[in-house]
């Protein structure tokens, strides 16, 4: 775990100094099964009588439910925040994802959380924030579960996204390549799609462009929202416009979808040139 | 809708019969392992908490990997429905049944295949496969945790979708009275907003709609997909757009489908 990262993490104004600090799902696993094992072992070689044999049934309970608690709160806390990033309510929805990211959360959680604080940080239009935050949700992200392996590519393609607007297009490109291929839902996998378009259009490869938005057309309109939905139909009028001369021949116009002054400004940092097409609707 | 349909196994005759098979083996597998010592004659009550023990972990793992391993169909199956590869979705869930998937899974399940026919239009399917859903929607006790309150919210939303489509407008708010659980995950909450935009549609109260996605403006260019942007623009409007490649043509023909269905039932709220 490189302490780097996540001292980047801590210098964030999500995160105001604090490191994030998590429980490792696979010690606490490791812990009810020792316990377990333990109880199992006394008992069978005649050494524990009745009180240590039910009181360590007590703690292996005990620490089920505890985890199981803990599971859920993470969820609530984490669902309330992304239902506050649906209503743009961002200083509501960081503070919440940090208490995440520094709570003694399960790692996944963990995880999850500084990848949304990323998400916010961009939002907010801290992108350097966005950087370190979404570098530290990768660097958690490897060895996490099997549900923390499927949102491995999620982070991955944030992470790249945030990078290759900071001019590191070849680093974006080489943490693509990491993970192509990986097994993931449907709206990361959308995600990835974006990102690489986003890539490709830096590198002014607007026929790559083109073609990966025919390719994915049905993904990046079913899984994509948000400022990411809008950046889809941005970089497809931007790379037509580059390659035919004309926007994407659309009845909707080229950016028909509503946005906010804040996803305009995010639009533009990421897209300079898709400026004058972005209309805010407040 | 026949495919959906088909893909549906039967319901489950008795809900914990694999939990008490699984049981009844581990109990029988400590029984046969301690037959040969003495201890569990001396210490009657350590023998149970072993026992009980033992069998409390084999649970988890095996519910570990029931809802790690037989849910990956069903990522499959959504990952295919995203994509508008309504067939292999179908399939991903049909397997999912075959493996086994159980509980919420089943719910999990049939809320994708009606995801799908929601995409394609069938509301027949669609209305079919909620009410088999809520049929074996389990008793408030059974539902307990974050997953299950996350599946519920969802059937609960789409059934909220359903209800307005067939033009049941007050079923539909009924159904949306109570706010999400916290635990709630954003399709469920975008499912509501939709809902809620064709129940204004089914009353003709065009004002009410407009008030509606001005009041959830943020919410609209946040967390609604291009395809449920086009379709609350074309409530607006009042009319289905025109465009030109094959999927905005798809797309299209299904905004109209669900213009046609939910076409004011009484006069017009004027705007």
């Amino acid at each position: 775990m490189s302490a780097a990262v996540f001292d980047a993490a801590a210098r964030t104004q999500a995160l105001g100094g604090r490191r994030p600090t998590y429980i490792d799902g696979r010690l606490l696993l490791g812990l009810v099964a020792a316990l377990a094992l333990a109880a199992g072992v006394a008992l069978s070689t005649g050494g524990a009588d009745v009180l240590q044999a039910a009181l360590s049934l007590l703690a292996f309970t005990l620490c089920v439910v505890a985890i199981g608690r803990r599971l859920t709160r993470a969820v609530g806390l984490n669902n309330a925040a992304v239902a506050a990033i649906g209503r743009e309510a961002w200083s509501e929805a960081a503070p919440a994802f940090a208490r995440i990211a520094t709570g003694n959360f399960p790692r996944g959680y963990a995880a999850l959380a500084l990848y949304n604080l990323a998400f916010t940080s961009l939002q907010m239009g801290l992108l350097d924030d966005a950087v370190a935050l979404s570098a530290a949700a990768v660097e958690l992200g490897p060895s996490l579960g099997g549900r923390g392996r499927a949102m491995l590519p999620l982070f991955v393609a944030f992470h790249a996204l945030v990078r290759a607007a900071k001019g590191e297009h070849e680093a974006a490109r080489a943490l693509l390549d990491e993970v192509r291929g990986a097994e993931c839902a449907a709206q990361v996998e959308a995600s990835l799609a974006l990102t690489g378009m986003y890539v490709d259009f830096k590198q002014g490869r607007h026929e790559a462009v083109l073609a990966a938005a025919r390719e994915q057309r049905a993904l990046l309109f079913d899984a994509l929202t948000g400022f990411q939905a809008v950046l889809a139909e941005a970089l497809e009028s931007l790379a037509a416009q580059r390659v035919t001369g004309a926007y994407r021949a659309s009845a909707d116009g080229p950016l028909a979808l509503p946005v906010g002054r804040a996803q305009c400004e995010v639009i533009a940092t990421l897209l300079p040139e898709a400026r004058p097409l972005l209309a805010p609707e407040d | 809708m026949s495919s959906y349909l088909d893909a549906l196994p039967k319901p489950p005759r008795v809900r914990a019969g694999r939990a008490a098979i699984t049981f009844g083996l581990a109990v029988l597998f400590l029984l046969t392992l301690v037959a040969y010592t003495d201890w569990t004659y001396k210490r009657p009550v350590a023998f149970v908490a072993a026992v009980a023990t033992v069998t409390v972990a084999l649970l988890l793992v095996l519910s570990w990997r029931g809802l790690y391993g037989r849910s990956r169909k069903l990522v499959d199956a959504e990952r295919a429905m995203l994509r508008g590869q309504y067939d292999a979705c179908v399939t991903a869930v049909r397997e999912a049944f075959a493996e086994g998937v159980r509980d919420e899974g089943r719910l999990t399940a049939y809320l994708l295949l009606a995801r799908c026919a929601w995409l394609e239009g069938d509301l027949t399917a669609l209305h079919a496969l909620l009410e088999r859903a809520q049929g074996e929607r389990p008793p408030s006790f059974e539902a307990r945790g974050a997953t299950w309150a996350q599946v519920l919210g969802q059937l609960d939303a789409m059934r909220a979708l359903d209800a307005a489509v067939e033009g049941r407008a007050a079923d539909a708010r009924a159904l949306m009275r109570e706010p999400l659980p916290p635990v709630s995950q954003p399709i469920a909450h975008t499912l509501r907003y939709v809902a809620e935009a064709l129940c204004h549609r089914v009353e003709g109260d065009a004002a009410g709609l407009a008030r509606f996605v001005e009041s959830r403006k943020a919410f609209r260019r946040n967390a609604l997909t291009r395809r449920e942007l086009r379709l609350v623009r074309a409530l607006l409007e009042g009319e289905a757009p025109h465009d030109g490649d094959d999927l905005d043509a798809r797309v299209d023909r299904w905004i109209a489908t669900m213009l046609a269905v939910t076409a004011p039932r009484r006069a017009a709220v004027p705007a």
